[in-house]
C-alpha cells in the first residue's frame, strides 16, 4: 500500500542527511507508529510522502504508483494531517471542508453526512459556521481532522495527531484510527507520546539521525519491556 | 535599562534577518551586496540632482533655509503614512507579544522597545531620501558647525512625533475594527478616507506652496498653531534658536515617555482586545454545494484577498481611484477634466492620457507578487492537495483579472461618455488593459516565486516589505517612465499608433515568454517551496 524505498533527503547544501537510505512498507489495514527524537527524520519523512517536500534520492509508492511520477494520483489516495493545524483563517469551519470535498471531488450527500457525522464527534457541529480565525488550536486541529477524513482516504499519514486535543477528542480520533484500519486503511503515523503508539500500533518503527534503526511487529520488538525503554535504549 | 537594549537588539537582529544574512554564502552576499549598492547610488543619485534643482529653485526665491525645513515636514507626512500600516502589527500584534509578556519584562519596556524598533525603521527609511537632499543643500550651501548640530539633531528625532501619532491612528483605526464583526471591512474603509485626504491633500500642495509663499510673513504663524514641533524646527534653523532645538528635543521626548507610560498600563488589556474574536455557534448543517477545482480555488483565492485590508488597499488602489476619477469626471465638462490633469495647453488627447492611465494603473496592480508569501504557513496544504502547481497558479492570475479588469473596463465605458472616446478607441484601451494586466499578474507571481517570503509575520510585512512586492511595484513603474521617455524623444519621428502597436506586440510576446516560464520553471519553484 505504502512503500518506501531507499528514500534520501538532505536540506539546502548540507552533506549530511535528514533521512538516509529508509525503506519502509506499511500494509493495508496497518496502523504503523514512526518514532524518533526531535530532529531524527520524521517530518521530513513525512512530507516527502505527502508530496510537500522533494525527493532527492530513492522513490515512495502508494498503491504501486510513484509519487514522483504521478503525485496527483497518489495524493487523491492520501489524507495528511500535520503537527500545526495551519488553514485558511478567511474561511468558515465548513467552507474550509467544502473546499477539501471540493478537491476530492466528494459527491454532495457523502460529504454533508461525513462532515455532520465528524463534527458531531468532534463536537465542533455549532461552530461549523465560524471563520477558522475565531477558532482556538484544539478546534483547528479537529477541523484539519475532519478535512482529512472526508474523502475516505485509503492512505492516512498523521504528524503528532494527538497534539492540541482534549482527551475526549483524543479517545474518539484513536476509535477512528481503529475503524478506518477495519475498513483497510493504512495509517502512519508519527508520535512522542509512546504508549499512544504502543497501544494503537500494529507495527513500529524508531529512526535515528536520519536511519532506521529498528523496525517490526510491535509485539516481536518489544518483547517483555515497553517500548519507551526499548527506544531508550536504542537512543542511548 | 539593559533588558531594553536586550529586546531592542533582538528585535532588530529579528527583523533585519542579520543572522540569515551572516550565513549566506560569501559568494551570494557579495551578490547581493553589489546589488543592493548599484541600486542604491542610482537612487542616491537620481534624487540628489532633483534636490539640486529644489536648491536653485529656493535660492531663486530667496528662500534657501526653508528648504530643508519643508523637506523635514515632507519626511515627517511620509513616516506618518508609512507608519499608520505598520504600527498596529509592530506594536501590538507582534508574535512574540505573548512570550514576552509571560516573562518578568515589565509592558513599558516591552512597548518602548517596539517603538524605538518602529522609530529607528523609520529613520533607515526617510535617510534614504534625505540624506541626498541634505547632501544637496551641503553643497550649494555654505554650512557652519551649527547647521550641522542643528540638521543632526532634527533629523534624528524627526520620526518620533509622527511615529507616536501614527501608532495612536492605527491602534484606533483597529480598535474601533475589533469592535465590529467585520473587522477587516471597517479597517479597509477607514484606510481609504484616510488614503483620499492624503491624496487630496498632495494635489494641493501646489497651492499649499503658492500661499505659503504669498503669506510668507504669516507663516510663522500658521505654523505655530496648526503644529507646533514644526514650529520650533522652523524656527531653531530658520535663526538658530537653540531655546527652540531644545524645546523640540524636549517635546520628543516627553512625547515619547507619555506614550510610553500610558499606553503601557492598558498594553495587556490592548492586546488582548485585538485577539479577542467572537463566535456565534449556532450553525445548523445545511444543503452543501459543489464546485469544480478552477471555482473552488478561485473563491479560496477571493476569500483570502477580501479577509486582509492591506492586501485589498495595497492592490487596489490604483483601481479604485480610477474608479473614482471616472465617477467625478460625470460632473465635469471635457475641457474641464483636461484643464484639472493640466493637459489643456499641451498637444496630448484624451484617449491618450485615460489610455496611460489605465495601462500604468493596471501595470502597477498586481495582486500576484504577494500572493505565494501570503499562503505562509498554510501552503502544506496546496501542496498536499491532488491539485497540479498549473491549478495554483492560475487561480492567482485569475484573482489578479477579476480585482483589475472589471472596474478598469467600467472606468473606460464611463470615460467613453465623460471624454467622449470613440468606440474604437475604447476598444484600444480595453485591450491594453487586458494585456497589461494578465502581464502584470503572471510577471507578479514569477517574482514572488523567485522570492517568497513564507515565514512573515503579518500580511504587513508581505504587501508591504517583501522584496516581491517591491520589485513588481518598481519594475512596471520604471518601464512605464522609460516607454514615455522614448515616445518623448521619437514623438517627432514616429506615429502614436505605431509605437502603440509596437508596445502592444511586445506585451503579448512578453506574457506568452511569462506563460512559458511559468509552466516550467513555475511548476519546479511551487514544487521546491516549503
Amino acid at each position: 500500500m505504502l512503500e518506501i524505498k531507499r528514500f534520501s533527503k538532505s536540506y539546502g547544501n548540507n552533506t549530511k542527511k535528514a533521512v538516509d537510505n529508509l525503506n519502509l512498507t506499511i500494509n493495508r489495514g496497518e496502523i504503523f507508529g514512526f518514532v524518533g527524537h526531535n530532529g531524527a527524520g520524521k517530518t521530513t519523512t513525512i512530507k516527502a510522502i505527502v508530496g510537500i517536500n522533494e525527493i532527492d534520492e530513492g522513490d515512495i509508492l502508494i498503491d504501486n504508483i510513484s509519487i514522483k511520477d504521478n503525485a496527483i494520483e497518489c495524493k487523491r489516495k492520501m489524507s495528511y494531517i500535520p503537527d500545526n493545524p495551519d488553514i485558511y483563517t478567511s474561511l468558515t469551519g465548513i467552507g474550509y471542508l467544502n473546499f477539501i470535498a471540493d478537491i476530492y471531488d466528494v459527491s454532495v450527500k457523502v460529504r454533508e453526512e461525513l462532515i455532520d457525522n465528524y463534527a458531531k464527534i468532534f463536537k465542533i457541529h455549532n461552530y461549523l459556521g465560524d471563520l477558522i480565525s475565531t477558532y482556538s488550536r484544539g478546534m483547528k486541529q479537529k477541523l484539519v481532522i475532519i478535512g482529512a477524513l472526508i474523502h475516505q482516504p485509503k492512505i492516512l499519514v498523521l504528524d503528532e495527531p494527538f497534539v492540541g486535543l482534549d482527551p475526549m477528542s483524543t479517545h474518539n480520533l484513536k476509535n477512528i484510527m481503529k475503524d478506518l484500519c477495519k475498513e483497510g486503511t493504512s495509517i502512519f503515523f508519527s508520535s512522542h507520546v509512546l504508549e499512544v503508539v504502543e497501544k494503537l500500533c500494529d507495527r513500529v518503527g524508531i529512526i535515528k539521525k536520519g536511519e532506521l534503526i529498528a523496525c517490526g511487529e510491535m509485539k516481536e520488538l518489544k518483547g517483555d519491556k515497553d517500548l519507551e525503554s526499548i527506544f531508550l535504549e536504542l537512543n542511548e | 535599562m539593559k533588558m531594553l537594549w536586550l529586546l531592542l537588539k533582538t528585535n532588530i537582529i529579528n527583523s533585519l534577518k542579520i543572522n540569515k544574512i551572516l550565513k549566506t554564502s560569501k559568494m551570494k552576499l557579495v551578490m547581493y551586496s553589489l546589488v543592493v549598492i548599484g541600486l542604491s547610488v542610482s537612487f542616491f543619485t537620481s534624487i540628489f540632482l532633483s534636490a539640486i534643482d529644489v536648491v536653485v529653485l529656493f535660492y531663486q526665491y530667496n528662500l534657501i533655509n526653508l528648504m530643508l525645513v519643508v523637506f523635514f515636514v515632507m519626511a515627517s507626512f511620509i513616516t506618518f503614512f508609512f507608519t499608520i500600516y505598520n504600527a498596529k502589527g509592530s506594536l501590538f500584534n507582534a508574535n512574540d507579544n505573548n512570550m514576552l509578556l509571560s516573562m518578568p519584562i515589565k509592558s513599558s519596556v516591552i512597548l518602548a522597545s517596539r517603538l524605538i524598533s518602529l522609530i529607528i525603521f523609520n529613520l533607515l527609511t526617510i535617510l534614504i531620501f534625505m540624506v541626498p537632499v541634505i547632501i544637496a543643500y551641503i553643497t550649494k550651501v555654505n554650512v557652519n558647525f551649527n547647521d550641522y548640530l542643528f540638521i543632526f539633531t532634527i533629523f534624528i528625532l524627526l520620526p518620533i512625533i509622527p511615529t507616536i501619532l501614527a501608532s495612536l491612528f492605527g491602534y484606533l483605526v483597529a480598535y474601533i475594527a475589533s469592535k465590529s464583526n467585520n473587522k477587516s471591512m471597517i479597517e479597509l474603509l477607514m484606510s481609504f478616507l484616510f488614503i483620499i485626504v492624503f491624496v487630496y491633500i498632495s494635489n494641493s500642495s501646489n497651492q499649499i506652496l503658492t500661499y505659503v509663499i504669498k503669506n510668507l510673513n504669516s507663516l510663522e504663524n500658521i505654523i505655530k498653531w496648526s503644529f507646533y514641533p514644526i514650529y520650533l524646527v522652523y524656527k531653531a534653523f530658520m535663526e538658530y534658536d537653540y531655546l527652540s532645538l531644545v524645546l523640540y528635543i524636549v517635546i520628543n521626548v516627553s512625547l515619547f515617555l507619555i506614550f510610553i507610560t500610558i499606553l503601557s498600563k492598558s498594553f495587556k488589556r490592548i492586546i488582548a482586545k485585538l485577539h479577542e474574536s467572537k463566535t456565534k455557534s449556532n450553525y445548523q448543517m445545511k444543503h452543501l454545494k459543489a464546485s469544480s477545482i478552477k471555482k473552488t480555488l478561485l473563491i479560496k483565492e477571493i476569500k483570502r484577498y477580501f479577509s486582509s485590508p492591506i492586501y485589498l488597499l495595497n492592490t487596489s488602489f490604483g483601481v479604485l481611484m480610477l474608479i473614482v476619477f471616472a465617477l467625478s469626471s460625470i460632473f465635469f465638462a471635457k475641457e474641464q477634466l483636461l484643464e484639472f490633469l493640466d493637459l489643456s495647453a499641451n498637444s496630448i488627447t484624451s484617449f491618450q492620457i485615460v489610455l496611460l492611465g489605465v495601462a500604468f494603473i493596471t501595470f502597477m496592480s498586481s495582486t500576484t507578487s504577494s500572493s505565494i508569501s501570503l499562503e505562509g504557513k498554510n501552503f502544506w496544504l496546496l501542496k498536499t492537495l491532488p491539485i497540479t502547481p498549473k491549478q495554483i497558479i492560475s487561480a492567482k492570475v485569475w484573482l489578479n483579472l477579476l480585482v483589475v479588469l472589471p472596474l478598469t473596463f467600467l472606468a473606460i465605458i464611463i470615460f467613453k461618455f465623460t471624454l467622449l472616446l470613440t468606440i474604437t478607441e475604447v476598444l484600444i484601451i480595453m485591450l491594453v488593459a487586458f494585456l497589461f494586466t494578465i502581464c502584470a499578474a503572471q510577471f507578479g507571481l514569477l517574482i514572488n516565486l523567485k522570492f517568497p517570503k513564507m515565514d512573515a509575520s503579518s500580511d504587513t510585512a508581505v504587501v508591504k516589505r517583501s522584496i516581491s512586492s517591491v520589485i513588481s511595484l518598481c519594475v512596471p513603474l520604471v518601464l512605464i517612465i522609460i516607454l514615455i521617455n522614448i515616445y518623448t524623444q521619437l514623438s517627432n519621428n514616429i506615429n502614436f499608433n505605431i509605437f502603440l502597436l509596437i508596445i502592444m506586440v511586445s506585451v503579448f510576446i512578453i506574457i506568452i515568454i511569462e506563460k512559458i516560464l511559468l509552466n516550467t520553471w513555475g511548476v519546479k519553484r511551487i514544487r521546491k517551496i516549503d
